[in-house]
């Protein structure tokens, strides 16, 4: 074929090519500052932007259900990255959007730079966007706030409760390997009440569910050739959540789990005792992915299997990764979403 | 069996060993035969294949664009941001221009390339994605460079690249990490060449911000492309736009086929006239190898071959020449198409705006059509004598000549007199494409039946004058050329083709030059063209009036009305009469011009007459802004092959119609012979105007002319081939002319006749026959480019222009045919003068 499209694809594919080659980095970039413990967050400003960092990104995951109990999935991720801080017009986002029903997935994936002015971020009001795909918050928080995704084939809206959020290990500094060297600050917000609609194949669906958004940022290039992760978020229950991973990054694991109670607790688990393994497997584009697994945490007399509300929850973007709605049966019914991503074991 | 069919065939093939010249003609025709035609068909292939994958070039995928309203120069770019933001997809910024280098004008082409990674579930097809990401980096990896790492931040930001297409950047001597340097003393960033296949056209690829800042438009934009338009977003982008700009939906049509066309099926007519000189030359070197030959079949029946084996011996000979002449005609033919496309290419992207590069593809894909041309170039010429080779009768005398005993010059004129009244018949049917070329192919064909005629004949009455008796060495000469005739008549006929042919490519790119000169006087006739920012439309024109060397200015007026219900472009045209030279009337009613600034009238263009099937005189139905007037037609003007119906209407009367026309171009009329670059220059400084604002029209006709030029040259350049080839049929005629009259010659030297006074004979002969040639290739090239223009043109594009006879062209063609024929005369006199020499003949007794 004959078209720029592909060279496009090609530039692109060969810049995911060298965040590869060049691996994790231990100090950031000139300009950028570190990721280190003992930083305190503090919001809203933590909320913004961060101009002072390399990497950043919104995960907000929302598990729905509509009148007649049929469940659904949405997915809504922003990214942003900027390579240079003296050249903050260099700064890129990216945008990943999903929707899951038992017999469906959609996703789609946008990109824009910033100084062309259709993506950003603003501190107040709070809103992030990428073309007319936008998290928009009530003033200078996400929370409560409104997501709002529309494609061609799908589109969602939903309105976020307020919800309390949670610093990730310690205090919001959360590190990837042991050594601490690959780092992220990181919060999250486990305990959103949704509601809204949905639109699959032209037809309105109204929904209402639980939501969980993951904030980070970071200045470490994730080197995807020598990195893959299983990461878990699960509503155990009106009052708990439990998020779950374990990170490959160049032969080491690390395994994390913390359990998050909507009265401000947070639990971190003793992963030695933890027992998580593959069940079923599903292969996208010569991955296996292990959609489907038993789960066992004594600590807190936990024995599940998680399934996929569909299995075939694969985005085919230009960085490829499974992520979808599950369900859990066993000593806990759940639901949730799951992460699969990188290089398998 | 095998053994002696064997046996036959070497036998037969020997002949070449002693006659290695009969070998190199037979083989040099056949082989440049094919190359041509291949050449061309490799040409047209490519621009077909071009032309059906023009979609996946930027300028093909473009469905629609969103442009300035009211001839405004740029849309703003906030304009772009809030239909992103709105959620219009599929659509991408744009800053397209010109850029003044050292030497010339470069096209440049700026877009944000980002939102092309973006991507949905139902649009993506990761197998196909997959595959031609290895084919694409298969391909710049061939170049020896392995894919830059970072290539889309270094694309999208400063320092920037300049993506090149490998034929433009041959074109302009570009080379690979090289910065084009602006007349400004600017530098672009470093050249990047790619594969011709990623489909970038004719231009300097770039960044959005890089374009921006080479034509000096801050932030703002040419216009917004959009790839993919349903009803719906079409409506939604309209209620965005609002009066701000204008959605265009593109419609493919106006990529003017007509010329493409045109300019294709005149290549491939030269590729086939090519072929049949090439089938000629070998008919000729074929035809004297089976003279030579014919007393070793006679031998070889006597030995006991039959004719059948003699038949197939013949055929395995045919097959080897066709083998041969398809392997060096492949390769030459794609090295000429190699060599053409580019130039070709670059002609029909800015004459007939034609967008994506030519892309030749692999030599082997053309093979099995080589095999197939050369198969039937052999077959054409070699079928007849080996078929006369092979009845040969065992005992019949081996020196008689079958093709000496023929005198087929009553039969030759029958046909070509047949020939001739078939193509008045055909004058008389209605006239189509198909029609004209078959008018122009029995034109050819009866020239060349009447050429050994009309030789025959003036030799014949010549040698008979008693006046000659008094000159007996030139009646020897008179008389040995009427018996030669049947021997060169092929040669001629095969160089009187390609006289006729070089006649009519002279005479058709003249006039093509012609027309395209005019088609620029129409489209660019003013000095300067200004497109300004409205708040500067005022102090500019003022300015203007204050110049002296401006002799008018004007608003240009122009936008869309209905011409008989169909969708047309409305223009107005001032009362100065530099605008009214700028227009070429085809047809009119009398005293057009007074009538049009009477208001009684307007003018229509060519491709609107020929649409509503109107001509001058004929009563026409406009809308223009709701107003519906009747009015009539005083004139059609040429629109030089352009499809889109226009009309030109009085500017007042216009601007009475519809009030709130607005406009922000001006064109500038200097006084005759004046500059318009000292007016250009001064209002720059005054108004500080960016390069967007203006328009240079004679740098742009300055650069198509070249553009015509360069690839004309290299029609010419086939033309000469074409007359090369047949000259090669001359210089073979008259080789083997000499050594079949060895003796003949050998007697006549003996006589008394010095081998300068044979030689001096030989080449008046030769003379005599090209000058005979001449006279009936001048008018069967004035007539087969004629047709060409005036039937084939016409009624297969709508289109055509005035044939220009260019007297010193056509005498240079004709100049150089005669010279090249007599060379091609002299030279086998000049090989064989030992053979020859009074020397050698006594001695030998």
């Amino acid at each position: 074929m004959r078209s720029v499209f592909l060279l496009v694809i090609l530039i692109a594919i060969t810049l995911s090519a060298q965040t590869r080659d060049n691996g994790a980095v231990d100090a950031p970039a000139a300009g950028f500052t570190p990721v280190t413990p003992g930083r305190i967050l503090t919001f809203p400003a933590d909320h913004r932007l961060h101009h002072d960092f390399q990497t950043e990104w919104w995960y907000l995951t929302a598990n729905l259900e509509d009148a007649q109990g049929n469940h659904y999935g949405a997915q809504f991720t922003l990214f942003t990255a900027l390579d240079d801080y003296a050249k903050p017009e260099r700064r890129i986002f990216f945008a990943h959007a999903a929707l899951s029903t038992a017999e469906a997935f959609y996703f789609s994936e946008r990109y824009a730079r910033a100084d062309m002015g259709h993506a950003g971020v603003t501190a107040s009001p709070w809103r992030a966007h990428l073309d007319h795909w936008e998290f928009k918050g009530a003033a200078t928080s996400p929370l409560p706030g409104a997501v709002k995704v529309a494609e061609r084939d799908f589109a969602y809206q939903l309105s976020l409760s307020d919800a309390d959020y949670f610093l990730q290990d310690d205090r919001g500094f959360s590190a990837r390997n042991t050594s601490g060297s690959i780092a992220s600050y990181h919060y999250s917000a486990p305990f959103i009440q949704t509601t809204g609609s949905l639109t699959v194949s032209g037809k309105p669906i109204e929904v209402t569910g639980k939501a969980w958004l993951d904030r980070e940022w970071s200045n470490k290039v994730m080197a995807s050739a020598k990195l893959g992760w299983d990461w878990l978020a699960l509503h155990l229950s009106d009052r708990s959540a439990l998020m779950l991973y374990r990170i490959r990054i160049e032969g080491e694991t690390r395994f994390n789990a913390s359990l998050m109670h909507d009265d401000g607790r947070v639990r971190g688990l003793d992963t030695d005792a933890i027992i998580w393994r593959a069940q079923d497997h599903m292969e996208f584009d010569g991955i296996h992915y292990p959609i489907s697994s038993r789960l066992e945490i004594p600590q807190l007399d936990l024995d599940i299997t998680i399934r996929p509300i569909n299995s075939r929850q694969y985005l085919a973007t230009l960085v490829p990764y499974w992520e979808g709605a599950i369900v859990t049966s066993g000593t806990h019914t759940a639901r949730g979403y799951l992460e699969l991503f990188g290089v398998r074991e | 069996m095998p053994a002696r069919l064997w046996l036959l065939l070497s036998t037969l093939l020997s002949h070449y060993r002693q006659h290695p010249a009969q070998a190199v003609f037979l083989l040099a025709g056949l082989s440049l035969g094919v190359a041509m035609l291949l050449a061309t068909l490799i040409v047209s292939a490519a621009a077909e294949r071009a032309f059906d994958e023009a979609q996946t070039t930027i300028g093909g995928q473009v469905v629609a664009r969103i442009v300035p309203m009211d001839s405004r120069p740029t849309l703003p770019e906030s304009l772009y941001r809030q239909l992103k933001r709105e959620g219009v997809d599929h659509i991408f910024p744009v800053a397209e221009g010109h850029v003044k280098t050292p030497s010339g004008l470069l096209a440049i082409y700026g877009t944000d390339i980002f939102p092309l990674l973006n991507q949905s579930s139902r649009q993506l097809n990761a197998e196909r994605l997959g595959a031609n990401l290895q084919a694409l980096n298969a391909a710049l990896n061939e170049r020896g460079t392995a894919p830059s790492t970072d290539a889309l931040m270094r694309f999208s930001f400063p320092p920037y690249l300049t993506l090149v297409a490998t034929s433009y950047a041959k074109l302009h001597g570009l080379s690979e990490g090289v910065a084009i340097t602006l007349e400004g003393g600017e530098a672009l960033p470093p050249v990047r060449i790619v594969d011709d296949a990623f489909g970038l056209g004719y231009h300097l690829f770039c960044d959005l911000r890089c374009a921006q800042v080479a034509l000096g438009m801050t932030r703002s934009l040419s216009s917004v492309i959009v790839t993919e338009l349903s009803p719906p977003t079409a409506t939604r982008i309209k209620e965005i736009i609002a009066t701000r700009a204008e959605l265009v939906v593109a419609d493919k049509n106006l990529k003017n086929p007509a010329f493409t066309d045109a300019f294709l099926l005149n290549l491939k007519g030269i590729g086939l006239l090519a072929f049949l000189v090439g089938c000629f030359l070998a008919f000729n070197a074929v035809r004297f190898s089976v003279l030579q030959r014919t007393p070793t079949v006679k031998r070889l029946r006597l030995a006991g071959a039959t004719v059948n084996e003699v038949l197939s011996a013949l055929f395995f000979e045919l097959l080897l020449w066709s083998l041969a002449a398809a392997a060096l005609g492949c390769v030459i033919g794609f090295g000429m198409a190699k060599l053409l496309l580019p130039s070709i290419g670059l002609t029909l992207d800015r004459l007939f705006f034609f967008e994506n590069v030519l892309f030749i593809g692999a030599m082997h894909h053309w093979w099995p059509m080589a095999l197939l041309v050369s198969l039937m170039a052999t077959g054409a010429a070699t079928a007849l004598p080996f078929w006369q080779l092979s009845r040969q009768a065992p005992l019949q005398n081996p020196l008689s000549d079958n093709f000496h005993k023929s005198t087929p010059s009553a039969a030759s004129l029958l046909t070509g007199l047949a020939l001739l009244l078939s193509s008045g018949l055909l004058l008389m049917l209605p006239k189509t494409q198909t029609n004209g070329l078959a008018i122009t192919a029995l034109w050819f064909l009866a020239g060349a039946c009447l050429v050994p005629v009309l030789q025959t004949q003036v030799f014949t009455v010549l040698s008979r004058r008693k006046f000659f008796l008094s000159y007996p060495s030139l009646h020897w000469m008179l008389a040995d050329a009427r018996f030669e005739q049947q021997r060169a008549s092929v040669a001629m006929m095969a160089y009187t083709i390609a006289i006729a042919a070089c006649i009519a490519v002279v005479i058709m790119v003249s006039s093509f030059r012609q027309a395209f000169a005019q088609y620029l006087e129409l489209t660019l006739s003013e000095s300067i063209y200004l497109n300004l920012d409205p708040q500067q439309l005022h102090p500019v024109e003022r300015w203007l009036s204050e110049q002296p060397e401006i002799v008018h200015h004007y608003r240009f007026y122009q936008d869309k009305a209905l011409a008989e219900n169909k969708l047309s472009v409305v223009t107005g045209l001032s009362d100065h009469p530099r605008r009214q030279n700028s227009l070429t009337l085809e047809r009119s009613v009398d005293r057009p011009w007074q009538a049009f600034f009477r208001r009684e009238g307007v003018f229509i263009n060519q491709a609107l007459a020929l649409t509503q099937q109107l001509k001058a005189g004929d009563p026409i139905a406009l809308v223009i802004d709701g107003n519906s007037i009747n009015t009539q037609v005083l004139g059609v003007y040429l629109s030089y092959g352009s499809l889109a119906p226009g009309f030109m209407i009085e500017q007042n009367w216009l601007l009475a119609l519809w009030p709130q026309l607005f406009s922000t171009r001006i064109g500038v009329f200097t006084k005759v012979g004046g500059s318009g670059e000292t007016v250009l220059a001064r209002l720059v400084a005054q108004y500080a105007l960016d390069s967007q604002h203006y328009i240079e029209p004679q740098a742009l006709k300055a650069l198509a002319l070249r553009v015509f030029a360069r690839t004309f040259l290299a029609t010419h350049l086939l033309g000469s081939v074409i007359l090369l080839i047949a000259c090669g049929g001359i210089f073979c005629t008259c080789y083997i002319n000499r050594l079949d009259k060895s003796r003949q010659l050998a007697l006549v030297r003996v006589l008394g006749l010095s081998a300068g006074k044979v030689h001096a004979l030989s080449v008046l002969q030769v003379l005599c026959n090209t000058l005979l040639a001449a006279l009936v290739a001048l008018p069967l090239g004035v007539l087969t480019a004629w047709a060409s223009i005036h039937i084939v043109l016409r009624y297969s594009f709508g289109w055509y222009f005035n044939v220009l006879l260019e007297p010193n062209e056509i005498a240079a063609v004709l100049g150089i045919s005669l010279s090249l024929a007599l060379l091609g005369a002299s030279l086998p006199h000049y090989l064989m003068r030992q053979q020859y020499s009074l020397h050698r003949m006594v001695s030998q007794g």
